[in-house]
Order: structure tokens, then sequence, then C-alpha cells
């Protein structure tokens, strides 16, 4: 059987799936940006989502091995051999199934030797997120297979890959835009995760193999079936697995991803005051610790700073759409901590780090529902760097002239009471930031509240 | 004349392949024309079925047996530039008729460039790798360019991108016209790699 799973390897189009499957995923790794180099859970999310091109060019390839028989003409002559049709298959289906479905996997292996480098933090779904991608797409080359034998033109396997997109599109677009649906886990196209620390719910996988099964199931049946009891049946499967497989992971982001408790475990950096960052962003707690130390020092200057810096992290799954979730998060820093985001953009700390920290006094990511006030915010971390203007911070006002021109306004108020009243102030913003309350934060800056 | 056009059509298995075109773009037409009540079809759905009406384009641009077809001394070149555009215009009518409809496929310009890119892109294929192997750049590409096309910063960097640019774009533009003039141009050329004498014998 080795001997002839080794000839079908050379015989076939194994060679060329396998090329045209690792360029594809090169192609969609090195197009997707940066950011699947230091984190697993991307580079499976990648990874996975190549599998809405890769599954097309399977199934197309299933399709060519299909056609050769009748392609040659062969086909009496090969059914008038005296073996059972499933056993003169079996060859052919392994060599090329298993040609890609290892395609697949060693191009993730290959991949992973970059986040490897880097000693990110690996958790172990994002491991097998690729497994299941394997089972799809041995079950893609064998449905394509059942496909070329059923018929064999020329214009089969350019059809059925374009079919295969077709569908996967309509089946990610289910629901309308915005909207959820069932079927929309049917597809490979899946919605990114938001936070680097959001890791596929074991559902999901759990969907995706019974997916891969339920195609690998009927390609065999209607690969090999001679009768119309295997073709029924073939059709029983995929409709079984298919149910399934939309029905078990759910329709929200918050059944399809969960807070990997490993990847939000922190990493300190040497050296006082503490800084810690997440395990997932721990390769760039090296350049963050000084930044994050230089913003403390000078949040120093108000009473009652806080003395240890954590990385802000989320409690819970962002859900698309929650109007309830502001930038702020959902977690609130513990007292005499300072919680801050990296902002991080193309794996690097933006250049602007102090000034996103100092923002707000250092309470832009308070956990409180409503989020922040923008214009106070960017008065007090004006007045923290003693500049005039905060530039690097992206909260959308940087485009808002009238925002800007109210910050300048405050900051004028701020900076003409006495040097005592200035910091008494601020600090009182800050704390009331902190608390959550619905104050008036402008009108403490500028010394019109009643306290 | 009428007679060769008969023999042609039918030992390039036209009648099916322009049959199959028609029925995708009326299958995304009624689709889209039943599931939404947005007359613009979704951009990415508008390119895959114009990528779906010239799949089967690609198996009519060989016949079963090439060495004796090129022993018939006919001039072959401007018929083969031919049997593209020609292709190419069939499958943009059906297209471009929607715009008419209450399913839209989007501006005219945009539908020309994205046929002209991908039938010349098909052509290119079959000149240099044949038949069996031309479909999978134009497949590649075309998802690659869905999931990434946002990606494209202006100017030149538009025209690999070009069929997810809006119809203003001219590196796009050129991009296309690039396409089908050396698509065409190189299967008038070159009808593709031979296939093996031993294969032809089995015939198809």
């Amino acid at each position: 059987m080795r001997r002839m799973i080794g000839i079908e390897l050379r015989r076939s189009n194994a060679l060329t799936l396998v090329l045209l499957i690792v360029g594809a995923t090169v192609a969609a790794l090195a197009l997707s940006g940066n950011d699947w180099h230091t984190t697993w859970t991307r580079l499976s999310y990648m990874h996975g989502s190549a599998l809405f091109l890769l599954l097309p060019l399977a199934v197309a390839g299933g399709a060519v091995l299909g056609r050769r028989e009748k392609r040659t003409r062969a086909d009496e002559l090969i059914a008038s051999t005296g073996r059972p049709k499933a056993q003169r298959l079996l060859p052919g289906l392994l060599a090329l199934g298993v040609a890609a479905a290892l395609a697949h996997g060693i191009a993730f292996a290959a991949a992973g030797i970059l986040p490897a480098v880097t000693g990110s933090y690996a958790g172990v779904t994002a491991l097998l997120w690729p497994l299941t991608g394997m089972v799809a797409m041995l079950g893609g080359v064998w449905l394509g297979l059942a496909a070329g034998r059923a018929w064999a033109s020329p214009l089969v396997p350019p059809l059925v890959a374009v079919l295969a997109l077709f569908a996967q599109l309509g089946l990610s677009e289910a629901g309308g835009p915005g909207g959820s649906s069932p079927l929309r886990n049917l597809s490979f196209l899946s919605q990114p995760p938001s936070y680097d620390w959001e890791m596929i719910a074991p559902a999901v996988l759990l969907g995706w193999t019974v997916l891969g099964l339920g195609l690998a199931g009927a390609g065999y049946l209607l690969a090999t079936g001679r009768s119309w009891m295997p073709r029924v049946a073939a059709v029983a499967v995929l409709g079984v697995a298919g149910t399934i497989a939309a029905a078990v992971p759910g329709t929200e982001q918050k059944d399809h991803f969960r807070v990997d408790a490993g990847a939000q475990k922190l990493v300190c950096a040497d050296g006082a005051p503490q800084v810690c960052v997440t395990a997932v962003h721990a390769y760039v707690l090296d350049d963050a610790a000084p930044q994050v130390r230089k913003a403390m020092q000078l949040l120093a200057k108000l009473p009652g700073a806080p003395t240890r810096a954590a990385e802000w992290r989320a409690d819970k799954v962002y859900n698309f759409g929650d109007s309830d979730w502001m930038t702020g998060g959902t977690t609130p820093p513990e007292p005499g901590t300072l919680a801050f985001d990296l902002v991080l953009d193309d794996n690097k700390i933006s250049d602007a780090l102090v000034e996103n920290i100092v923002v707000g006094a250092g309470t832009y990511w308070n956990g409180c529902q409503d989020g922040w006030d923008t214009v106070a915010g960017r008065a007090a971390g004006a007045w923290l760097m003693g500049t005039d203007k905060l530039d690097g911070v992206e909260d959308g006002s940087e485009r808002d002239p009238e925002a800007q021109q109210q910050v300048q306004t405050v900051l004028a108020a701020l900076r003409a009471a006495p040097e005592k009243e200035q910091v008494r102030r601020v600090a009182a913003m800050r704390d009331a930031a902190l608390s959550c309350e619905d104050v008036d934060q402008v009108a403490i800056l500028t010394g019109k509240a009643s306290t | 004349m009428m007679r060769w056009l008969t023999l042609y059509a039918r030992s390039r298995r036209l009648p099916l392949a322009i049959l199959l075109s028609v029925a995708a773009v009326a299958l995304t037409w009624a689709g889209w024309g039943l599931f939404t009540d947005r007359r613009e079809i979704n951009q990415s759905l508008a390119v895959l079925t114009v990528l779906l009406a010239l799949a089967p384009l690609i198996p009519t641009m060989a016949g079963d047996d090439d060495s004796l077809e090129s022993g018939v001394a006919l001039n072959w070149p401007p018929r083969r530039a031919l049997h593209v555009l020609a292709f190419a215009a069939v499958v943009s009518v059906p297209l471009l008729a929607s715009a008419a409809t209450g399913a839209w496929f989007g501006p005219a310009g945009v539908l020309l460039r994205d046929v002209a890119a991908l039938a010349g892109l098909i052509a290119l294929g079959v000149a240099l790798f044949g038949i069996r192997l031309s479909w999978q750049l134009p497949v590649c590409w075309t998802v690659l360019q869905m999931l990434f096309g946002n990606l494209a910063e202006p100017g030149w960097r538009e025209a690999p991108f070009l069929l997810f640019q809006p119809a203003s774009s001219k590196p796009a533009a050129a991009a296309a016209i690039a396409l089908i003039v050396a698509g065409v141009l190189a299967y008038a050329w070159r009808v593709g790699p031979r296939t093996a004498p031993a294969e032809v014998a089995f015939g198809q």
C-alpha cells in the first residue's frame, strides 16, 4: 500500500497542488501585514483564514485527479480490474488528500518559526487551529475528486474552485452586513480576534473538524459509491455534519473567542518602578519599560501617583457593536496601579507611548463604561507634559478643530491658576475619572466646579 | 463560413461554455434580487461573478488535438485573438445589462476593466502554461485581491490590486489594458504547450 501511495504521489498532480497551496499561503501571509510575526494567535488566524482560498484549490486539485481515468480513456480498462472500486481509488485519495493536508500543516510550522524565535506566548488552542484546517483540506480534495469523476470535463477544476469560493463568500455574508447567522460558521473566513489574548473557542474548532470530516466522508462516499445508496448517504453525512458545524459554535463573537488567562498573565521588567505587560506582548517589554517609567515620572507630579504600571487587559471578549464598551475597557485598574495600553502598530510600540499614557492623567484605561472626556483628558495630558498640544494620541479629536480649540481654552484657564491649585485640580480630575461617576471633568480643570 | 464557425464552436466546446457563463451571471443576479433589498451587488461577489463567468472560457481555448489543427492552412493568430475578445464580449453583455434591472453589478467602466484584466490573465496563462494549469493564477490572485485589496496604496500600487479599485483609478485601468493586450497577443502567437502525443491518442 505504501508503495502504491508513493507511486500515486509521483504520478498524480500532488506536487502541483502542494506547490500551489504553499505559494498561496505564502502570498496570503506576506500580503496580510506583520501582525502574525510575533503572536501565535494571529498566525493561527491568518493561516486558518487562508483556507478561504486553499479549500477551493484543494477541491480543484481533487477534481483534476478525478478526471484522470476518463481523460485518458482508461476508465473501462481500469474498471475491468478485479478489485472493488473503493480499494482501487484509495491510494489516489490518500496520496493527494494527505499531501494537501500536510502542505497546509507544514506551511504553519514553517511560518511558526517567526513567532517562535520572539519567544511569544503559545496557547495550545492556537496550535490546534491548523489541525482542523488539515482535516478540511483532506475533505476538500476528496469532494473535488468525486466531482471530477462524476463529470470529466476540463471545465470542472476551475468551475468547482470558483463555486467553492462563491459558496464560502455567500455563507460568510449570511445574515447581512453586521448581522449574524449560524451559516457563517460554515465558512472558513472567520471574524478576526480583536485582542491578542483572545483565543479561538474549542467549540469553533470542533465545528470545523466536524465540517472537515463531513466533507471527507461525503467525498469518499461519492467517489467510491457505485449505486444510489452511498450517494444518498453522502448527502446525509454532509447534511448532518453541516448542521452540527453551523449550530455548535454559536453566532456571536463572544461564542467564537474566549479570553486566554495564560496570554494575559503579567510579565514584569527588572527595576523600579515595576512595569508589567501581558505574556502575549512580552516581546515589547524592553522597549516599553523606559517609556512607561518616563510617563510615571510625569504622573508623579500629582499627589497619590501610581507606584506600579500594568498593561490594561479586558476581562471579556470584545463583541462587535457592544454599546457599553468604550475604549476605556472593561477592567478597572487596581488602586495604585497605572493601567496603560501599548498602542501597538506593526508589532512596535507607538512613538507617542508617553503621550498616550499621560493623557487624562493616566486614567484613559479606567474601566468605566462611559469612557473618557476627550477635552479634559488632553488638557491634563498636555499640562503634565508641559506642552500646548498632545500629538500622537488617536482618539478621533485630532481632526476636530473645535475640540482642539476647547483644549487650548481649558489649558489656558488651568495655567492661570496658582501652581498648587493647578496640581490640586488635575489630581481632582484624575480621581473623578477613576471613580466612574458622571462629573464634569472640564469644569474641575477650569475651576468652575463647586468642589 | 457558417459551416466553419459551427465546426469551430463544436470543437472548442463553446455552446456549453457560453451557457455556463450566462448561467453564472444569472445565478448571482437572481440570488441577489431574491435575498436582498439593496440594488448594488457586493463588490466581492461581483468580481467573483466575473471570475465564474470567465472560468468556462479556459477549456475553450484549446481543441482536442493541437497538432492536427496547426496543420490546417488557416491564418490562426487573428482567429485566436478574436476568440478571446468575443468571449470577453459575450460575458460582458449580461453583466452590463444588469444596469437596467433591480440588481446591479456596478459601473460599466469597472466591469469592463475587470473582465478585460481577468480575460487577459487567462489568455496569458493559457499561452504560457496550457489550459490545465491556467486557471490557478486568476483564481488565486482574484481572491488575494479580495482579501487584501484595501491594502493598495494610492499610486502605482493600485495596479496589482486593480480589481478592487474605483473606476477613476488610472493605474488599475492601465494594468487591465496591459493584461488584455499581452494576453491576446501571447495567445494569438502561441496556443500553449503541446499535449503529449501519447495523451492526444487517448483523445477527449
